[in-house]
């Protein structure tokens, strides 16, 4: 295999040869044991990859259930094995309560810090100066230091006014340090554009005004994610969190 | 030439999992975890080690029966309980532990098919363990490109979002893809698959 067979399985399994280009793969197809091999280990690795980065959700259902069950599992022995003192149980116990009611309860109003929380992605664009200052940024970002991420983040949006990575992380790392207008700036911005991150920056929108309890501005913000968004079945949990 | 196999009544087991069916997604955890988990302990393992065993098992199953059409043609006990031992044993080898003293099937009546359906099984499930280690092993770079690619997205949009022309992605997610495949290709023999 060279790379340009590589390159023909790949167009071939994204649907991209056509026309006189496609027959010929096809007939090579039909003479190259070594091609239809290659074409059946990417073909399987590519489906392999894509269930196992993008679950959908009858696979994030069908993992919950698995959770759920665990314990039946491993908690027997570990009664078994040692005996955990009462006082231990029942400081478990009153913190899971705990924890469940400020989870689940309705009157509890932390329900921002519940939603907040997300992970900058390492950066996709690939200028040999801007490598730096973004994987610096993501550094930052996922350590939760948001005020020094900003400067790195605009620093990119300098160079380039149309990144939408850069003002989409900006515009959470603004929100993170409660700087909401210019945060709803950034994420407008992103919001009106037509980037990856469009309906991620609608839910961040959303998350902007929780921040301030405004509950109104959140539900219309939320209610923009369409069905077929990634995060639509997190926008509608928050919904009827609200 | 093989003769075509009926699917076993338990073929049942396979489709509640297919369907989240937690009904009886419960009644196996109840009715098939303990011989794993009493396995597991009399070798050289924790309760938490059988419960990780017993659902990477599960797991498996399912991505088998949901995405390649797994049909199951001998009993469910014994299919599962294969997997879950060979699974272990491999854990073992892995960590340079203790091997079996105790077998899980000593008492079971075990046939032919259920070795050979058990076996496949779990070598699709190394397989992919095998898939995932190895792009955890790519350069950032690569990784990055390669899940975009497997999004969804129209791929116009993801080079966009990735600042990159669509003819760069696509000459740069096969190059990413040939490397994958040649780590994965070095690696077979060393995870005991072919």
């Amino acid at each position: 295999m060279n790379a340009f067979d590589h390159e023909q399985i790949d167009r071939y399994l994204s649907g991209d040869l056509n026309g006189e280009e496609l027959r010929d793969f096809e007939q090579r197809l039909l003479e190259d044991a070594n091609l239809r091999k290659a074409l059946g280990t990417q073909r399987e690795l590519q489906d392999t990859l894509h269930r196992e980065l993008f679950p959908d959700q009858r696979q994030q259902a069908f993992m919950q259930t698995l959770a759920s069950h665990r314990g039946s599992v491993a908690d027997q022995t570990q009664k078994r094995r040692e005996q955990i003192p009462r006082y231990v149980i029942a400081a478990t116990a009153m913190a899971a309560m705990i924890a469940g009611l400020l989870f689940f309860s309705p009157w509890q109003k932390d329900l921002y810090h519940q939603y907040s929380s997300v992970e900058m992605v390492s950066p996709a664009e690939r200028g040999e100066h801007n490598e730096g200052r973004l994987l610096k940024a993501v550094e930052l970002f996922n350590d939760k230091e948001f005020a020094s991420a900003i400067p790195l983040l605009g620093e990119a949006l300098t160079g380039d006014s149309t990144n939408a990575y850069a003002r989409y992380y900006r515009g959470i790392a603004l929100m993170e340090t409660s700087q909401l207008p210019e945060a709803r700036t950034d994420l407008q911005k992103v919001f009106d554009g037509n980037s990856l991150f469009k309906y991620d920056a609608a839910f961040y929108m959303a998350l902007t005004y929780l921040k301030e309890d405004d509950f109104n501005n959140s539900r219309v913000w939320l209610q923009k994610i369409p069905e077929d968004a990634a995060n639509y079945e997190k926008a509608q949990k928050l919904l009827n969190d609200l | 030439m093989s003769i075509p196999k009926h699917k076993h009544e338990d073929q049942r087991y396979l489709d509640a999992l297919v369907n989240n069916d937690t009904r009886v997604i419960g009644e196996i955890y109840h009715r098939f975890s303990q011989r794993v988990r009493h396995f597991v302990q009399q070798n050289n393992g924790s309760a938490d080690d059988a419960a990780d065993i017993f659902q990477e098992a599960l797991v498996d199953i399912y991505n088998q029966a949901r995405f390649k059409g797994l049909e199951l043609t001998c009993p469910f006990e014994p299919f599962l309980l294969l997997i879950c031992k060979r699974k272990w044993l491999n854990e073992l080898k892995k960590n340079n532990r203790r091997g079996v003293t105790i077998d899980i099937d000593e008492q079971s009546n075990i046939g032919e098919d259920t070795f050979f359906l058990a076996e496949q099984l779990w070598a699709d499930g190394e397989k992919t363990k095998l898939f995932k280690a190895m792009f955890a092993q790519m350069g950032e770079r690569c990784q990055e490109i390669i899940r975009w690619s497997l999004s969804n997205k129209p791929q116009e949009e993801v080079a966009a979002a990735l600042g990159v022309t669509y003819g760069y992605l696509r000459k740069k997610k096969s190059e990413c893809m040939a490397g994958l495949i040649a780590s994965i290709n070095t690696n077979l023999s060393k995870w005991g698959l072919k």
